[in-house]
């Protein structure tokens, strides 16, 4: 017992120096090794800032830089780029990496198109995080009250008027922002896209191996989870096709 | 016997006519078979050819024989007259009869002989002795063509991915008379690149010892086989079919001309090699990243065509790689030229020949291109690497540093006529993912949003109540500053009575000065509460404008102005009598009425 509870003890005063560590250092670590194009050590240095529970954008992309320098994991390289744009929709850097590893997918899926206005919409809405979505309503709001203040107590009628238009105008833009703010988080935090990580999946008609297959999925395809039931998740592939697919062929985005 | 002799006689006259055919060239020859049998008798046949006299004949030592006849001599001589030319050609046979005399290899010594004045002599001749029976004349074998066999032999058995093999297909007669083949399949080697290196048009038998016997053996095929696929892999027989001649039976009614002339049938026998099991392995990991599947021992040169060329000249970088393998299948080395270079197809030639341990030989790729702009470039060396079989791992040839001098060349390209530097959009070289990020800023551990937080909801309810807080407190004062404006308005007139009260006292009292200072501060606190304006505010101008906006007319401004003018005036000045006073007191008043009406 006094054993157990010394490596217990062991265990988190080591666990208290991991973390007590500086994150940078082994950050610049991995960055140093991935640039002498020792991508396994560089995977491993980065995976452990992950597993220590750390989180960002930049940490996501490097990830999926180091696997697909180490080849042969494609689904993951797919995986963690999706998450980096998860963090951020607007990364450019792994968007193109993104583009660049979807090259060797061998599935092709027809998409289907989405309404032109959306798709502007959403690139609006992704040129900021939801945090600074988040400011950006607290501070319109701030212009509407002092806007309002000034329509009500301002001298003169010039003043009175701008400041009416103004407030109505920062009024809609702080709707707006909240509305994105609260957007952007319920996608960061959904769960309901996963991309395949085995090199072939099989989708079945119902949960259960020995059930009719309706098509094949290869490694890195990304599909969207709809439902689950035990170790299978139900997906739909973005041209609307549905299966069953084990839990583990996939992981979550 | 006596056929033997007529068959021998024949090839003699054969022989002679080849030699006939082949003039003006001296020569002597030694014909030996390669294996034969201890208890056969052989001919050793030495053949001098030449335009002059043969003399002189020195028999060489038949150690190891015992020679039965020889030497016979016998010659013949021809002359040709082509085109008026004559030529003379003699040519002196010598023959001997051996037996040997024991089992074993032995080694017929060299002749000589003198054609005209110069000596030649023939090479020795290595025979081997077996044991066993001679290949008997025709006709003998028990049954037609049970002595043939095919064979295929290869060079190894265990090799790996691209290691080259031999195969050798030959037909092994001891005894039958071949007059012909049909049907003939040659092996498709599956799993193989196979080429031809050896496929005889004429097919000519030479004595051979297989397994202690001799045969007259023939080679039909030789195949360089470079494997493509791992695992057993199996070569199909090869097959074909002989025609063996058969002399007939002696039937009962034979004539006396049967026994003079042979009569022969064809017998058609069907024979095929056994299958050939060759194990192939796999080339072992670790390849180096210029490993294109050459297999061998190679060597790798590279040089450009000059060291220094002008721009817009055409030159090339050649790169030899030569050695032995499977060279045929060896593809062109990459060779990154800088992208200001035009660069043009690659041109390969080959000289590569097939021998025993694969081919051998090289191949030459010249990479041409044009340089278009002047500098001092130095272009990566060029790498090959190939698995080296001997050593078993892999060998990466590399060509060091090129470099290469560009010097100001004329443009020769009459369409480029403006001056100055020729833009060019940038290229893209090659396809890679980005850089990763370097920088930690970013990391965090991970926390909640902003609009997870309570932050999200009480910030607005703050700056809604601070913003309801300062309404109230705005509105409130506005509240009070229209009471206090109101009731200044309102008291205008009272404090302006007050005050003119105060005046008609000093008035009565005929204090001058105390008068006019009265009458003065009850107008101008009059004006000041009524236009609700500072008395600091009150200029001439600011009064006159104020009351024409309230519509007050000409003449009460200037009334009110005289009242002042009179109020400062008498500040400096003596007293102007009590009239005066009286009067202006009478105006400051109706002046005061007139504007509250």
């Amino acid at each position: 017992m006094k054993r157990i509870i010394m490596i217990l003890g062991i265990l988190a005063v080591s666990a208290a120096w991991l973390s007590a560590m500086d994150a940078d250092s082994l950050w610049n670590q991995a960055v140093r090794d991935y640039t002498e194009e020792n991508y396994q050590a560089a995977l491993d240095g980065f995976s452990a800032l992950e597993a220590e529970g750390y989180v960002s954008k930049e940490l996501y992309y490097n990830i999926g830089n180091c696997y697909y320098k180490l080849g042969n994991y494609l689904g993951q390289t797919i995986l963690y780029y999706e998450r980096a744009i998860k963090q951020d929709p607007s990364y450019e850097d792994a968007r193109v990496n993104l583009d660049i590893a979807r090259e060797y997918t061998l599935d092709r899926i027809d998409e289907v198109p989405e309404f032109i206005l959306l798709t502007w919409i959403k690139a609006f809405r992704d040129t900021l995080s939801s945090d600074a979505w988040a400011w950006t309503a607290l501070a319109l709001l701030l212009l509407t009250a002092i806007m309002v203040l000034l329509f009500r107590f301002g001298g003169s009628m010039t003043l009175r008027k701008t400041a009416f238009a103004l407030a109505v105008v920062s009024l809609l833009l702080m709707i707006i922002s909240t509305v994105f703010a609260f957007n952007l988080r319920s996608e960061l935090e959904s769960e309901d896209e996963a991309v395949v990580t085995v090199p072939v999946s099989s989708v079945k008609s119902s949960p259960g191996s020995a059930d009719q297959s309706l098509f094949i999925l290869h490694e890195g395809t990304k599909v969207s989870v709809v439902d689950r039931l035990g170790e299978w998740y139900r997906i739909e592939l973005s041209d609307g096709r549905q299966g069953w697919l084990e839990t583990e062929d996939v992981e979550i985005i | 016997m006596t056929r033997i002799i007529n068959r021998t006689l024949f090839i003699l006259v054969c022989a002679v006519l080849g030699t006939v055919t082949a003039v003006a060239q001296n020569s002597f020859t030694v014909d030996v078979p390669a294996v034969v049998s201890s208890d056969e008798d052989f001919k050793v046949v030495f053949t001098a050819t030449g335009d002059a006299q043969v003399t002189g004949f020195k028999a060489p030592s038949f150690e190891g024989f015992e020679v039965l006849a020889g030497p016979l001599e016998s010659s013949s001589s021809s002359f040709q007259m082509v085109n008026g030319k004559t030529t003379q050609s003699r040519s002196r046979i010598y023959t001997y009869m051996i037996r040997p005399t024991a089992v074993g290899k032995y080694r017929i010594g060299q002749a000589s002989v003198k054609i005209g004045k110069e000596t030649y002599t023939t090479e020795a001749a290595d025979v081997e002795v077996v044991k066993g029976a001679a290949p008997a004349s025709q006709g003998t074998a028990s049954r037609a063509g049970d002595d043939i066999m095919l064979r295929m032999t290869v060079s190894k058995t265990r090799a790996v991915v691209g290691e080259p093999i031999t195969v050798t297909l030959k037909l092994y007669v001891k005894n039958s008379a071949i007059s012909g083949f049909e049907d003939i399949r040659f092996p498709s080697f599956d799993g193989f690149w196979s080429q031809e290196t050896d496929a005889p048009q004429n097919i000519s038998f030479v004595r051979e010892n297989y397994d202690g016997q001799v045969y007259n053996a023939a080679l039909l095929r030789r195949y360089m086989l470079l494997p493509q696929q791992t695992g057993s892999m199996t070569i199909d027989p090869a097959e074909l079919v002989c025609l063996v001649q058969v002399r007939s039976q002696p039937s009962a009614s034979r004539s006396i001309f049967d026994d003079f002339f042979d009569t022969y049938q064809t017998v058609r026998k069907r024979v095929s090699s056994s299958p050939v099991r060759i194990e192939v392995s796999p080339l072992p990991s670790g390849a180096p990243a210029s490993f294109t599947g050459g297999v061998g021992s190679f060597r790798l040169s590279a040089a450009f065509s000059s060291d220094s060329v002008s721009a817009h000249e055409a030159a090339s970088l050649k790169v030899v790689i030569s050695g032995t393998g499977n060279i045929n299948l060896i593809t062109t080395p990459e060779v990154r030229l800088p992208s200001d270079f035009e660069s043009y197809d690659v041109k390969k030639t080959e000289n590569v020949s097939a021998g025993d341990a694969g081919a051998s030989g090289s191949i030459a790729f010249e990479y041409p291109f044009i340089p278009r702009v002047p500098g001092e470039y130095e272009i990566a060396p060029v790498e090959f690497s190939y698995y080296d079989i001997a050593s078993g791992r892999y060998r990466t040839l590399s060509s060091g540093p090129l470099k290469l001098k560009v010097g100001q060349g004329q443009s020769t390209d009459a369409a480029v006529v403006s001056s100055g530097v020729g833009k060019q959009s940038v290229k893209s070289l090659g396809e890679d993912i980005r850089f990763i990020a370097a920088s930690s800023s970013g990391l965090r551990k991970e926390g909640r949003l902003l609009v997870d937080t309570p932050a999200m909801y009480l910030v607005p309810i703050v700056i809604l109540l601070s913003a309801a807080g300062v309404w109230i407190y705005l509105e409130r004062s506005a509240a009070r500053r229209r009471d206090v404006a109101g009731s200044r308005n309102r008291k205008a007139m009272k404090v302006a009575k007050a005050r003119l009260r105060n005046a008609s006292a000093f008035l009565k009292q005929n204090l001058y000065t105390a008068f006019y200072e009265e009458l003065h501060k009850a107008i101008e606190g009059y004006i000041s509460d009524k236009l609700m304006l500072p008395v600091s505010d009150l200029s001439r101008d600011r009064i006159d404008e104020e009351l024409r906006a309230k519509g007050k007319n000409e003449t009460v401004i200037k009334a009110l102005f005289e009242v002042l003018d009179a109020c400062e005036y008498a500040r400096y000045a003596p007293s102007s009598g009590s009239d005066a006073m009286e009067a202006h007191y009478r105006q400051a008043e109706k002046v005061i009425s007139d504007i509250e009406s």
